[in-house]
């Protein structure tokens, strides 16, 4: 009973209370996520952003000051030497770029300082076959060429070539090698989340620069260059969420790759959803406990009820339920002992009256053994001779007594003579008369001369007019005559000094 | 409305417990300042950045050769082996057991300054040293000027070429790690040294950071392409040594050749040691602050002075004329 209430209840908290919590609680995580997401591709965007300013900046700083050089008075009509410290303080005082050529409309180098020396002018060398050459004699315009690593400085450099005139001359070529390693190790160094990156790729995948050395020179498979966001395994080989912008250098393409581990990307909202499913399962516990408390509160005292209503039926009306509430459970503990107060208080007026009833009972029994006792008086009244006076009524029950006490009292006495005395009998009638036959009849059988007394007129007129005269025993008047004969009769041994009532009514008649 | 009154003092009882825990964790000042018979004893935590290197081993020995000097401290050093978590552990670990004045050398500026403006908020006296943290949150900073270091190389480069009347005199540069801030300054103020003197000429110029092995490789090449070297300007001590290598192993007069370091460390294999053995011509101290960290801290604790925001230390020029007094005025052992 219990049990299912409680079954019931809990049914009733998961459905309506704990499902829509899952579901809000599902929902609010899957909207973090797609957040989280967007969130992760945003800061990326912005860091993409950031870093090809950075990278642009120092493109265009290391463009100027070459315009700036080339532009200087002491440059456009210094002499070779003034030129040439020009070019050294440049390098040394700047520290922009790793060397700087000045190369004639023929490829012929002209002046080169490099931040490993200044070159003696014999060992200038032509560089007409340089593509970066003859593409900036002939676009006339500043011309980019791949990154490249310096072995001895370990540093990536951009190369530049810078077509410019001078007054009267044929066009000239400076061309740079722009110290970029410091401004790419500024990109590759800002953090992105804790385990992100920031790479630069060459337009076929090559990482150029990272973070972690061992990753350059590997190739990192990009499904579809032109696309911003993907999700595909990144330099290191796991599963990054990466934002690739492109940055274009004239005519050189670089790929800005910001990426960052999907595990990390989803970490807030892990977090968050452990949070949400610690919080459901601590609400369920609590919400179980309770209900099962708020169940309890209900179903205990009804146990407790079944139990003692159960203990009142077996008929132990003793038992009480304790009141421990002041609710309307309370009212019922109350009311419940009250009833069965009052049902202890009938049961006790009723013994009460039982008992009275039994004792009277107790009173007429003794009365009545008394009075029994008193109706059959066996009289001895000398050796041989017992008198038996009946008074009252004679009824089938006491006529049976009279039959076993007269008989008891014979054999006990020995007694040669009976005399049933009916001086105090109420009635006779012919039940009477038959049960005094019987008596006397049973009284000879067991050797004792029966003779009967007290026969008033009454009885007689009685017994004469029902046709019951004719007894075959020795009747008297009196008891105290029926005595005397009986004294003779012992005495005599045996000769009975009287008749039936036919031989003495003539033997009396003459006298 | 009643209910939010109890809701804000448990808030701030939530919020001062750390507070008072953390009272709970301080020693006690002496009432009256210095008034008591017996000297107190400070117990003083020192975390060093990294213990691998020889100048910031320097530094921990003239600490704790200070400290020695002042029974009443008690100085523990920690180690955060070139990590900015270590640090920020090591910190945390002198803040619960409880420290009277923090010397800190940062690993890097910005990660470690929360822990530092923490510590500076319970009331500890913090003395940070060399590498600085942002922000206001410490209660001073001593270290050495390295551009002003770089300037008087400079400046004596420029005295000895025109002592020595090169004409022009050619200096091959080698560099620390580029971008760092001490590469920078030591550049620079070389720059400005020798503007005195325009025969003065940088004519190679490369990043060694800091390594002598990269030094010895780069200067191989350096020498290869620059017959005519008057100068090797080293931004530290263990280049200028590689460079002095490379050159006698190639051949040429070293005589001839200035060489220049920085640190003067006085250790057997530092700067002080390389110029009485002749592989260095000069060098100059970049103090370590170790002794004035600890004068500062005593100064601090004891007299309750108010520091400077900043003590720049000033520098010493080491040359075979000072070399043995300053190997013995640093502590340096044969």
């Amino acid at each position: 009973m219990s049990r299912s209430i409680q079954k019931t209840w809990l049914a009733i908290l998961l459905l309506f209370a704990l499902l829509p919590m899952l579901a809000v609680g599902g929902i609010l995580s899957w909207m973090g996520s797609d957040l989280q997401v967007r969130q992760a591709l945003s800061v990326q965007d912005q860091i993409a952003l950031r870093s090809e300013a950075l990278l642009a900046n120092f493109v265009e700083e290391a463009l100027m000051e070459m315009n700036i050089l080339v532009r200087s008075p002491g440059f456009v009509s210094g002499s070779t030497d003034q030129r040439l410290e020009l070019l050294a303080r440049t390098i040394f005082e700047r520290n922009l770029f790793d060397s700087l050529t000045v190369v004639d409309n023929t490829g012929m180098e002209r002046l080169r300082v490099a931040r490993i020396g200044i070159t003696p002018p014999d060992r200038l060398t032509n560089r007409a076959a340089d593509p970066l050459f003859s593409a900036a004699i002939s676009a006339e315009r500043p011309v980019f060429d791949a990154l490249r690593f310096n072995p001895l400085s370990r540093e990536l450099s951009l190369p530049i070539a810078l077509p410019y005139l001078l007054l009267g001359n044929p066009p000239q070529v400076l061309i740079a090698e722009a110290r970029m390693n410091r401004v790419i190790e500024q990109v590759v160094n800002i953090p992105v989340g804790d385990r992100g990156t920031v790479s630069l790729l060459e337009s076929d995948g090559r990482v150029i620069a990272h973070r972690n050395r061992d990753l350059i020179g590997r190739t990192v498979a990009l499904s579809d260059w032109s696309s911003e966001h993907q999700t595909l395994a990144g330099a290191d080989g796991t599963t990054v969420l990466m934002t690739l912008r492109t940055f274009e250098i004239g005519d050189y393409t670089l790929g800005i790759a910001v990426e960052q581990p999907l595990d990390e990307v989803y970490q807030p909202v892990i977090q968050n959803m452990l949070v949400i499913a610690t919080l459901i399962a601590l609400m369920t516990l609590a919400a179980i406990a309770g209900s099962i408390g708020i169940v309890q509160t209900i179903t205990r005292p009804i146990q407790r009820l079944a139990h003692v209503t159960k203990e009142i039926g077996a008929g132990d009306l003793t038992q009480r339920i304790p009141v421990t509430r002041n609710d309307e459970i309370g009212t019922l503990q109350r009311n419940f002992n009250r009833m069965v107060e009052n049902i202890v208080a009938q049961q006790t007026a009723i013994a009460g009256r039982n008992n009275e009833l039994e004792q009277s009972l107790q009173e007429q029994r003794r009365l009545f053994e008394t009075v029994q006792q008193l109706s059959i008086p066996l009289l001895p009244v000398w050796e041989g001779v017992i008198v038996l006076p009946i008074v009252g009524h004679v009824d089938a029950q006491r006529g049976q007594a009279l039959l076993d006490a007269l008989l008891r009292g014979i054999a006990e006495r020995r007694a040669r003579v009976a005399i049933l005395d009916i001086t105090g009998i109420a009635v006779v009638d012919p039940a009477v008369v038959g049960i005094l036959t019987r008596a006397m009849q049973a009284a000879a059988l067991l050797g004792a001369t029966p003779m009967l007394a007290g026969i008033s007129a009454t009885h007689a007129h009685l017994m004469v007019q029902q046709g019951v005269a004719n007894l075959n025993v020795a009747t008297y008047r009196s008891l105290q005559s029926a005595i005397m004969a009986a004294i003779e009769y012992d005495r005599t041994n045996g000769n009975l000094k009287t008749s039936t009532l036919s031989e003495r009514r003539m033997r009396h008649s003459p006298s | 409305m009643h209910v939010r009154m109890v809701q804000l003092r448990l808030m701030l009882l939530v919020l001062a417990l750390p507070v008072m825990l953390a009272a709970c964790t301080q020693p006690t000042s002496p009432p009256g300042g210095a008034g008591g018979d017996t000297p107190r004893r400070w117990r003083i935590g020192m975390s060093q950045a990294n213990n691998a290197e020889p100048w910031r081993q320097a530094m921990n020995a003239q600490i704790a050769a200070a400290a020695v000097r002042h029974p009443n401290i008690e100085i523990e050093f920690t180690d955060a082996r070139q990590n900015n978590a270590q640090q920020i552990a090591d910190v945390e670990a002198f803040l619960s057991k409880g420290i009277d004045l923090l010397i800190i050398s940062p690993n890097e500026a910005s990660p470690l300054t929360p822990i530092v403006a923490s510590a500076f908020q319970r009331g500890i006296p913090v003395i940070v040293l060399d590498r600085k943290v942002k922000g206001e949150q410490y209660t001073m900073w001593i270290g050495a000027d390295n551009r002003l270091i770089g300037r008087k190389a400079g400046e004596y480069t420029a005295r000895w070429c025109r002592e020595q009347q090169r004409t022009p005199c050619t200096v091959i540069e080698l560099r620390g790690l580029e971008g760092s801030t001490p590469t920078q300054e030591r550049g620079d103020g070389f720059r400005e040294g020798i503007a005195a003197n325009p025969d003065v000429r940088i004519i190679a110029s490369q990043n060694a950071d800091w390594l002598a092995e990269r030094a010895d490789a780069l200067a191989r090449v350096l020498f290869e392409a620059n017959p005519d070297v008057d100068v090797v300007y080293a931004h530290n001590d263990p280049m200028g040594i590689a460079a002095f290598n490379v050159a006698k192993e190639q051949g040429r007069d070293t005589d001839a050749i200035l060489f220049i370091g920085i640190d003067a460390l006085a250790t057997s294999d530092g700067g002080i040691q390389a110029v009485r053995q002749g592989k260095l011509d000069v060098t100059y101290v970049y103090p370590t602050g170790g002794a004035e960290a600890i004068e500062w801290a005593l100064r601090i604790l004891e007299q309750r002075e108010t520091p400077p925001r900043e003590v720049i230390l000033d520098t010493e020029e080491v040359t075979i004329a000072n070399a043995d007094a300053m190997f013995q005025k640093y502590g340096g052992r044969e």
